[in-house]
């Protein structure tokens, strides 16, 4: 990340801003796609995000973490998506695999599905903050900075996130417990 | 709450996460870039004036209130050992260290005339004065030429940044509170806002953590004629003898226009 390229499109140019947004562009997305598992809506979390970021770089106090405010963005913009999109609320039955048969090849794929669809039971802002922490390598500190919530709330997030995705894969099954949280 | 991380799962997830697609359509950029003209940005609220903001709620102005007297009696708690040599650190024509009225001899006085204050400070620490002035339209940022900083000689990454401009005409110290504090909240964490008087002005002094990096105390402070910036930055928690020295710097503070 260029900060002169920060500090100038945030001054107003629209050039410096180009560049920034085309060298920005695919984190953007990345990030938005892990979390709202849809290309669709992955991209206009991804321009939501870059459009606030242009609207809203005049009051970037540090352009050295530009990232990390970008990222703050982005996940952002993947709430207003959820919350625009009832299909969040919609529970998605789990199916059970069956890994103890089959080869390898296979047992990879049904994991993968496994846990695609274990994700998807997740609350948009336990999915931010596992793939911030597990996909981007955030430490909880920086993700509670990133989220803008205390870090023991990232701490607990993250653990019950897991925790769920642990149960509905060791069940294979879509009956899960209720999300917990708890905010330190 | 204890996490119970299994590095096994941690990886099955990364690993999944890492399969999935990386490249934003084309369609993607072009859209933002199209729609940018259109689209005008924030403006900072710094000497640009037009900005007006709602008052200060009741409830808000009682919680400071209360906390003021916490930030008084903070202020008078700190004793320093006796102090060493006057920092070093060269400072410019714009500030001139002198012995000044200090309470203590530990401490020592500087007066800036670039940005037009007198501070007192702990006797060992080391100066570096800015040598731009408070940026248009922007912010100073504490790593920049664009403030004085006053630090522990150890140089570990504390020190004390302050920072001012004039006023605009049609601008008022609560459009830069509003524009600062929409500044801070995309990136910080803010907690426990005390007012605390700053050469007779109520301030506004409050915690911040930044990026779960930074550790901030911030003050914003006002004459009425010119705003100051005054941050203690650490990178690791502030301490209890460090809120006192800042609360100190803070008891001490002039505006000397």
């Amino acid at each position: 990340m260029d900060v002169e390229l920060v500090e100038r499109a945030g001054r107003g140019d629209r050039e410096a801003f180009t560049a920034l947004a085309a060298s920005s562009v695919d984190g953007c997305y990345a990030l938005a796609y892990r979390i709202l598992r849809d290309h669709h809506r992955a991209q206009d979390a991804a321009q939501q995000a870059l459009l606030g970021a242009w609207r809203d770089l005049p009051t970037l106090r540090d352009p050295t973490r530009f990232d990390a405010w970008l990222h703050r963005l982005v996940v952002h913009a993947c709430y207003a998506e959820a919350r625009a999109n009832r299909r969040w609320s919609a529970r998605v039955r789990v199916v059970a695999f069956d890994t103890a048969v089959g080869t390898d090849a296979t047992n990879a794929v049904a994991d993968r599905d496994a846990l695609d669809h274990s994700f998807r039971l997740l609350s948009p802002e336990q999915r931010a903050i596992v793939v911030l922490h597990h996909h981007v390598g955030y430490p909880l500190t920086e993700i509670a900075a990133t989220l803008g919530i205390p870090v023991g709330t990232a701490r607990s997030r993250l653990h019950y996130a897991v925790r769920q995705l642990r149960a509905a894969l060791d069940t294979g099954a879509g009956q899960l417990p209720a999300p917990e949280e708890r905010s330190a | 709450m204890t996490s119970h991380s299994d590095p096994s799962f941690d990886q099955r997830i990364a690993d999944w996460l890492e399969r999935d697609p990386n490249a934003a359509p084309d369609a993607v950029l072009d859209t933002v870039l199209a729609a940018v003209p259109s689209i005008p940005q924030r403006r900072r609220g710094l000497g640009l004036g037009g900005w007006r903001t709602s008052p200060m709620t009741s409830t808000l102005k009682l919680a400071l209130g209360a906390a003021a007297a916490i930030a008084v009696v903070v202020a008078g708690l700190y004793v320093l050992q006796p102090g060493t040599a006057p920092g070093v650190g060269g400072p410019s024509p714009t500030v001139s260290p002198s012995p000044g009225p200090s309470p203590t001899p530990a401490w020592q006085s500087r007066r800036s005339d670039r940005f037009v204050y007198s501070i007192d400070f702990p006797g060992d620490w080391v100066v570096t004065a800015a040598t731009e002035d408070w940026p248009d339209g922007g912010w100073p940022n504490p790593t920049s030429h664009a403030v004085d900083r006053l630090g522990p000689p150890s140089d570990d990454g504390r020190w004390v940044m302050v920072s001012s401009r004039e006023l605009a005409s049609d601008e008022t110290t609560a459009d830069v509170r509003a524009a600062l504090d929409e500044a801070n909240r995309t990136i910080c964490d803010i907690t426990n806002p005390q007012t605390v008087s700053v050469d007779g002005h109520d301030s506004r002094t409050e915690q911040q953590l930044c990026f779960g990096a930074n550790h901030v105390l911030e003050t914003l402070a006002s004459d009425g004629v010119r705003v100051y910036l005054i941050d203690w930055i650490s990178p690791a928690e502030i301490t209890e003898d460090e809120r006192a020295i800042y609360a100190e710097m803070l008891g001490r503070f002039t505006f000397t226009e």
